[in-house]
């Protein structure tokens, strides 16, 4: 529970203006559009393969676990997984990759299995050299420390998604909801979102871009940009009412 | 395209000059109008109108700068604009607090690269334009607080390009600048 | 008004339309007088835009260019109100008094304009695209965006009551159904409705949407600036001021046709009746213009695509009951008549042909493909001055010229005639085609400085000096010519 504190603290100072870029959220800004390395792979079923060639074409979302996690990881997990489900559509990678070296294909077959995601062809659990995978993370701005006291590793919850080998948008937070999985699997699928808001506090927004159906609809703040014709409407119908009164006394 | 809808403009309007024209000189003697061949006229008016303009709405609604798929760009440059600069940066953009330090007037791209901007500002309205070594205007997106528009762009010729302000934005809008630099 | 036969029989009605007539003669001079003065702010522009006033800071450009913008959209507002309740007073009772407030509210309103652009250097363009007004960066004083809004309340509050009262007094006289036309549409020709009660009523209702819409702008203003934790979504505001814009510029334009529907027939001998037709296009008209103005935010790409379409539908839409309708029954109206050319039917006919001009530069424009280039630069102001100039100003200065003859019994002269149609009509195009062609060259509208890259822009400045000076002369003879008739029709 204290990690999954640590980690979420970590993630949701955002206004934090440490020096150490490992106080700080991954910023998707930074590493926009940056190549990520092609890593071989051991996966959970044994095979090893590169990161292209599990994913065959396909983009893929990527995420960093351990297996020994006593934090946000298993979470993290479940709240994919149902996101994913909910969401049900886009071909695409799902790759779970662990950044501990203690950790094995092995460890990351029952992790699978835990989750029920073991007999899935969407979804690869995997381990790497630890070499390449500190690569992968730099590339993606995933970071991890070892706390010694409570023998775990602090670390950021992430989705990474990655289209032909480029790092397209991160999802940084423990808990991922469907909506926001929708907005980053459409990204990561190559639908184009020509505009989209900065979260400000906005008080009557006038469109909204909707991640379920990938489109921008109107918000109720258009809503305002009625009144004109209603209260025009409304206004001659009563003064040609008032007239009509006026005319029948003369 | 500028070129072409100024030939349409000039064209249609030498019609208009020609018809008013004739029928200007046609009071000169008075004749009656046939009103069921004026109704005619117009008919045939209406049905060739709404030909053409059926015709340029196919012809232009398929162009449209609202592009729905899109691979992933070669580069990705944040196109911030301030009272009364441009920033064009790779990786962070500026926020008012480091403008002074983080902001840069100039970005170098490749020739023939897919190049999106991400065009937001950080104080009024902006109008995010790249004018071509021409002189020419080559694509525009606005620039609204609170919002980052997409623009791509593929640069097919190298040179400067040069990025103006076209939103009224004060004082010094006219000198509102960055330079996009395509080798 | 020996050209309209009067439909009112009621005995107090000519004194009350004597009044009517005094309160306009009123607008009319004091628009006579505004008139060349903003114009003369536009002549400043382009000089500086050629190069000439160097000296001269370019917020001083932008205060003058704000003045002149919000000026000449209110000029012609209201001398397009004011003449148009003169002639509607042939059919029903418009109310002096709500014409005196309005020009009371107007004078107050162009006080505090003055006040803003010339001592606080205000320079926020005459749609003061929100957030700019807040955003002076040091160049104007607080109290100026307080006084434009101030100015803009008032003038909104003098003009709703206007338009309410004209709206009124046509509803004191026709059913909603009526006014509107309907019953044409079903095949009956009773009553008789003239097109200029249809057209008003489509006019005032749009007017006074526009407003409305105006007022929202102001109370979300409001409400953020004296409320707290209140953001405003800039594309909202964005959409309600081009609702409101779009919509005053636009209806400034029916006004003026409606004037050519009511005074042109006078001259030709024939008469222009209402028919399903004209119901037809105007009931049309008054359903599209609550949307065209979306060709304003095609470069707004957070604006849902389907909107977009919409505003390039709409727009080459609104296109065809003016082609069609009006401006074809125009071309028949006069085709083999025994029209008498004086200079009010004259400058009705290049009127409507300047509309026919300037709605082909406007429907080119409104082609989302076509924006991407020409979205701000110089032929948006080539169009809408296209509109202005030899469009509704023609229709509306043509319009006041046959009322002030009519009323002061001063003959015309056809050699001032010749000269003011030979200036304005030279002058007008050839300042209008060094817009178009800038426009075409991508040079942006309201620059101040043109800088290395668009510098073409300061030649197409330089000559277009030369047909603002033929333009103004010719302003200048008109305005002699009708001043001095306004007067004798005022003192008489």
């Amino acid at each position: 529970m204290a990690a999954l504190l640590v980690a979420t603290c970590a993630i949701t100072s955002l206004r934090a203006q440490s020096v150490d870029p490992r106080d700080a959220p991954p910023n998707e800004e930074r590493l926009l559009n940056t190549t990520v390395p092609d890593i071989p792979l051991t996966t959970g079923t044994g095979a090893r393969a590169t990161v292209s060639q599990i994913a065959h074409g396909r983009p893929l979302l990527l995420a960093f676990v351990f297996t020994r996690c006593a934090g946000v990881c298993s979470p993290f997990l479940t709240s994919w997984r149902s996101a994913d489900r909910a969401i049900a559509h886009g071909r695409y990678l799902r790759l779970v990759l662990s950044f501990d070296p203690r950790d094995t294909a092995t460890d990351m077959s029952t992790l699978a299995r835990h989750h029920a995601l073991d007999d899935n062809d969407d979804w690869t659990f995997a381990v790497g050299d630890p070499n390449d995978v500190r690569r992968l993370a730099d590339a993606t701005g995933f970071w991890w420390t070892w706390d010694e006291t409570r023998q775990q590793f602090d670390h950021p919850a992430m989705l990474a998604g990655i289209r032909d080998g480029r790092l397209v948008r991160l999802l940084v937070g423990g808990s991922i909801t469907s909506a926001r999985l929708d907005e980053l699997v459409r990204e990561v699928s190559g639908e184009f979102v020509r505009s989209y808001p900065l979260p400000d506090r906005v008080s009557f927004r006038c469109v909204r871009y909707d991640p379920a159906t990938g489109r921008t609809t109107l918000d109720w703040g258009f809503a305002l940009l009625l009144i004109p014709i209603a209260a025009t409407s409304i206004g001659t119908v009563v003064m040609f009412a008032a007239g009509a009164r006026v005319r029948g006394k003369g | 395209m500028p070129i072409t809808a100024f030939a349409v403009f000039l064209i249609s309007s030498a019609i208009i000059l020609l018809v008013f024209g004739v029928v200007a000189r046609s009071t000169n003697a008075r004749r009656d109008v046939n009103y069921a061949r004026a109704n005619r006229l117009r008919l045939l008016f209406f049905v060739s109108l709404g030909a053409i303009l059926v015709i340029f709405l196919a012809l232009t609604l398929p162009d449209l700068p609202y592009p729905v798929e899109a691979s992933a760009p070669e580069r990705i440059v944040l196109a911030t604009g301030k009272q009364y600069a441009w920033s064009l940066t790779e990786g962070t953009s500026p926020t008012l607090d480091n403008w002074d330090t983080a902001f840069s007037p100039t970005i170098n791209v490749p020739t023939g690269a897919v190049v999106e901007f991400r065009v937001t500002t950080l104080d009024v309205n902006h109008g995010f334009s790249l004018y071509g070594p021409d002189g020419h205007l080559k694509a525009q997106t606005q620039a609204m607080p609170g919002y980052v528009n997409r623009l791509r762009v593929v640069f097919d010729q190298p040179g400067t390009y040069t990025v103006l302000c076209l939103e009224f934005c004060g004082m010094a809008h006219h000198r509102m600048r960055g330079v996009v630099e395509v080798r | 008004m020996a050209t309209v036969a009067s439909t009112i029989t009621d005995p107090g009605a000519d004194v009350h339309r004597t009044r009517l007539i005094r309160v306009t003669l009123v607008w009319v001079l004091t628009a006579l007088v505004l008139f060349p003065v903003l114009a003369i702010l536009g002549l400043l522009m382009r000089a500086q835009q050629s190069g000439y006033l160097q000296s001269t800071p370019p917020e001083v450009f932008y205060a003058i260019m704000t003045l002149h913008g919000l000026g000449m959209v209110g000029l012609w507002f209201v001398a397009g109100m004011a003449v148009i309740s003169v002639l509607l007073a042939n059919y029903v009772k418009p109310t002096t008094a709500v014409s005196w407030i309005a020009y009371g509210a107007t004078l107050a309103g162009v006080v505090l304009l003055l006040a803003a652009t010339l001592v606080g250097r205000l320079g926020v363009g005459w749609y003061f695209l929100y957030p700019l007004p807040f955003h002076s960066g040091g160049t104007w004083p607080p109290w100026a965006t307080a006084s434009l809004f101030a100015a803009l309340a008032i003038m909104g509050v003098g003009w709703t009551v206007w338009s309410a009262d004209l709206l009124f007094a046509i509803a004191r006289r026709y059913r909603l159904s009526h006014a509107l036309g309907w019953h044409y549409l079903s095949g009956a020709t009773t009553p008789d409705v003239p097109p200029i009660i249809i057209i008003s009523t489509v006019s005032f209702i749009g007017v006074l949407a526009g407003l409305v819409a105006a007022v929202v702008i102001l109370v979300l203003v409001a409400i953020e600036q004296f409320g707290s934790g209140f953001t405003n979504d800039a594309l909202l505001i964005k959409n309600l001021t081009f609702y409101f814009g779009h919509m005053v510029v636009n209806i400034t334009m029916y006004l003026g046709v409606a004037m050519v529907y009511e005074v042109l027939p006078g001259y030709t001998g024939r008469p222009w009746k209402t028919n399903t037709l004209v119901v037809f296009a105007w009931n049309l008209v008054l359903f599209l213009v609550m949307f065209a103005y979306l060709h304003h935010l095609y470069m707004d790409f957070a604006q849902p695509r389907w909107l977009q379409v919409t505003g390039q539908l709409s727009s080459y839409l609104i296109s065809v009951p003016a082609a069609v309708v009006t401006i074809f029954s125009t071309l028949v109206l006069i085709y083999g008549s025994t029209m008498r050319w004086r200079l009010p039917s004259v400058m009705l006919f290049l009127g409507v042909m300047g509309w026919a001009i300037g709605g082909v530069a406007a429907v080119i424009d409104s082609t989302v493909a076509v924006n991407t280039r020409f979205h701000n630069t110089l032929w948006v102001p080539a169009h809408f001055h296209t509109y202005f100039v030899m469009g509704v100003m023609l229709m509306i200065l043509g319009t006041v010229f046959h009322l002030v003859t009519d009323l002061s019994k001063v003959p015309e002269r056809s050699a001032l005639t010749k000269t003011i149609v030979g200036t304005v009509g030279l002058g007008g195009y050839g300042f209008l085609l060094m817009f178009y062609l800038a426009g075409v060259a991508s040079v942006p509208r309201r620059y101040a400085v043109y800088p290395a890259e668009v510098a073409v822009g300061t030649t197409y400045a330089k000559v277009s000096l030369i047909f603002i000076a033929v333009l103004l002369l010719g302003a200048l003879v008109y305005i002699w010519e009708t001043g001095r008739r306004c007067v004798k029709a005022f003192s008489s």
